[in-house]
């Protein structure tokens, strides 16, 4: 598989702080392959977003990004020609109508097919003669992924896509979503709160805090790498000494969220559980890395 | 068909007002025409006076002088267009924020950037010169038709007059935006920059000119500012339009590109980053 996007020690530094202060993003390294589907987590402030725009070419940065072999700044016609980006806020000029929309798009965008945007259309509630103001947030989401998947577009990035929206435009936006990833080799980047819920989609996770990646690993080496135990109180002070990520008390136990190679070393454990990325991320955020 | 074609038709989608005010004062225009051939009485007073007083050549000179003074308006209100299109042009898309969506389709910055110069400059006139082809053709449908019951508005032209006029309005504004691209390159830089980039614009040539007189006592800067300020009036009505290059005098020429080069340096340095 080849790799579409590629970003080596990656770092921003916002004008107007002092070196080393105020790092919004530091030395970030990622690789993306065709069919890989990355999850991008973090807190509030963690980069996510820094890193984002800084893929899109938006800012300036420090370090090497490379999209299909171009940098996104220098060369950001050729790369949109290939990379999309939704965003949690509306970017959609709202004075337009939708076939104005679509007609832009159309001429101005290479590979964008108008026939399959009309038809992915007709299969919701957005009338082409509506303004884009006066369609709701789920509409202007379904309309922008409309755009999107009738580009020959191989990276896509969301940026809390579905913010806002109730579950029947949830439901649909991903399995759109994944109708249009599983159609060719392509690659997408999520960067969500919403851990649970896109989960299931991922194929890899880079979790951020503070500008730093604190965990960046492969879904299926997240099973092997972490585990949750459930051990009796009395074993408390023996798993303190192992680090444990996080820890939650229960009913005369607690559970401990440990590395695999750690929980070896326990003797008197009462269950073990596999862990969830929305444990792993809640105790990576609350500090133990 | 060329992406700058779909471009440019954006442009004309989004910016409204170029389209709305001269087609709200063509409307205007065409009804006042109308409302002075239906009244009866004011065809035979104001012929009446310019007969006696002037003779029958007076007819043709108030039609053409109305044709003249569609002519300055029609380009004084493309230049106001234009003036008010670039400050907001580029702004506007950061302020409603849109600009990441523009910025998310496969088009160069310097392509963005001369698809809104020749919307500004060039297609803002064309635009204008609705008005200058209507009042013309109008006129000569009046005289065509009901010529000798109205010679109010008599200009003795033919219908080449009406196309040769309309073809010189578009040269001459076209070479009004050919002087005016210096000023829409710097308007596109500071757009991006500030709120309210007309105003600092205008305070900032008040302060400069100020500034370099008082403090300096240089009077160049307030020579050159009187020189590129009266440049597209010059071009809209001297008799050789291109004189009006040669009366800037080659240094302040010289200075006025390189200041419109270095105002698209700038905006093109701005436009590479969303922040």
């Amino acid at each position: 598989m080849s790799v579409l996007v590629k970003a080596t020690q990656v770092s921003k530094q916002y004008s107007g702080q002092a070196k080393g202060q105020g790092e919004a993003l530091k030395n970030i390294n990622l690789e993306l392959k065709a069919g890989q589907v990355l999850g991008l987590l973090g807190h509030n402030g963690a980069g996510k977003s820094t890193l984002i725009k800084s893929l899109l070419g938006a800012h300036d940065y420090q370090g090497d990004i490379q999209v299909l072999g171009m940098e996104p700044v220098s060369e950001r016609a050729k790369v949109m020609a290939h990379l999309s980006y939704i965003s949690d806020v509306n970017v959609l000029p709202d004075w337009m109508k939708v076939n104005q929309l679509l007609r832009y798009t159309a001429g101005a965008h290479p590979s964008f097919d108008l026939e399959k945007a009309s038809q992915v259309l007709e299969k919701t509630n957005i009338k082409l003669n509506s303004k884009i103001k006066s369609l709701s947030k789920g509409m202007k989401v379904q309309l922008h992924l409309a755009l999107v998947i009738s580009t020959d577009t191989k990276v896509l990035i969301l940026d809390e896509p579905t913010l806002g929206l109730d579950l029947v435009y949830r439901d649909t936006f991903y399995r759109h979503l994944l109708e249009w990833f599983h159609d060719g080799e392509r690659a997408l980047i999520i960067a969500s709160h919403e851990v649970s819920e896109i989960e299931h989609l991922l194929t890899d996770v880079l979790i951020l805090k503070q500008g730093k990646a604190v965990l960046q690993s492969a879904m299926s080496d997240i099973e092997n790498e972490f585990v949750i135990v459930e051990t009796s109180d009395s074993e408390a002070e023996k798993i303190q000494h192992l680090n444990p990520l996080s820890s939650e008390k229960a009913l005369g136990s607690t559970r401990w969220l440990l590395r695999a190679e750690q929980a070896q070393q326990l003797d008197d454990v009462e269950r073990i559980y596999n862990v969830k990325l929305a444990d792993l991320f809640l105790a990576l955020q609350k500090g133990a890395a | 068909m060329n992406a700058n074609i779909y471009m440019l038709e954006k442009e004309w989608l989004e910016h409204k007002m170029v389209t709305r005010v001269p087609l709200a004062l063509l409307i205007c225009g065409v009804v006042f025409l109308f409302s002075i051939i239906m009244n009866s009485t004011i065809q035979s007073n104001v012929t009446y006076e310019l007969t006696y007083s002037d003779g029958f050549e007076s007819n043709f000179a108030l039609g053409k002088q109305l044709s003249h003074v569609v002519f300055g308006f029609a380009g004084i209100l493309s230049l106001i267009l234009t003036g008010l299109y670039f400050p907001k042009t580029l702004r506007k898309e950061r302020q409603e924020g849109s600009l990441m969506f523009w910025r998310s389709m496969p088009v160069s910055d310097i392509q963005i950037h001369l698809v809104k110069l020749c919307f500004g400059l060039l297609a803002i006139p064309v635009i204008c010169s609705i008005l200058v082809v209507s009042a013309d053709f109008l006129m000569w449908v009046i005289n065509s038709v009901v010529g000798d019951k109205f010679p109010l508005f008599a200009t003795g032209e033919s219908v080449l007059y009406v196309f040769t006029n309309w073809l010189e309005f578009i040269a001459r504004m076209w070479l009004v935006g050919l002087a005016l691209i210096p000023m829409a390159t710097i308007s596109l830089a500071v757009s991006q920059k500030v709120n309210s980039p007309l105003l600092v614009m205008l305070v900032a040539l008040f302060v400069i000119q100020l500034v370099s007189k008082s403090l300096l006592g240089a009077h160049g800067v307030g020579h050159f500012i009187e020189v590129i300020s009266i440049l597209p009036f010059e071009l809209l009505t001297a008799e050789n339009p291109l004189s009006a290059f040669a009366n800037m005098g080659m240094v302040n020429l010289l200075i006025y590109v390189l200041l419109g080069a270095l105002g698209l340096v700038i905006s093109l340095r701005f436009a590479k980053y969303a922040d």
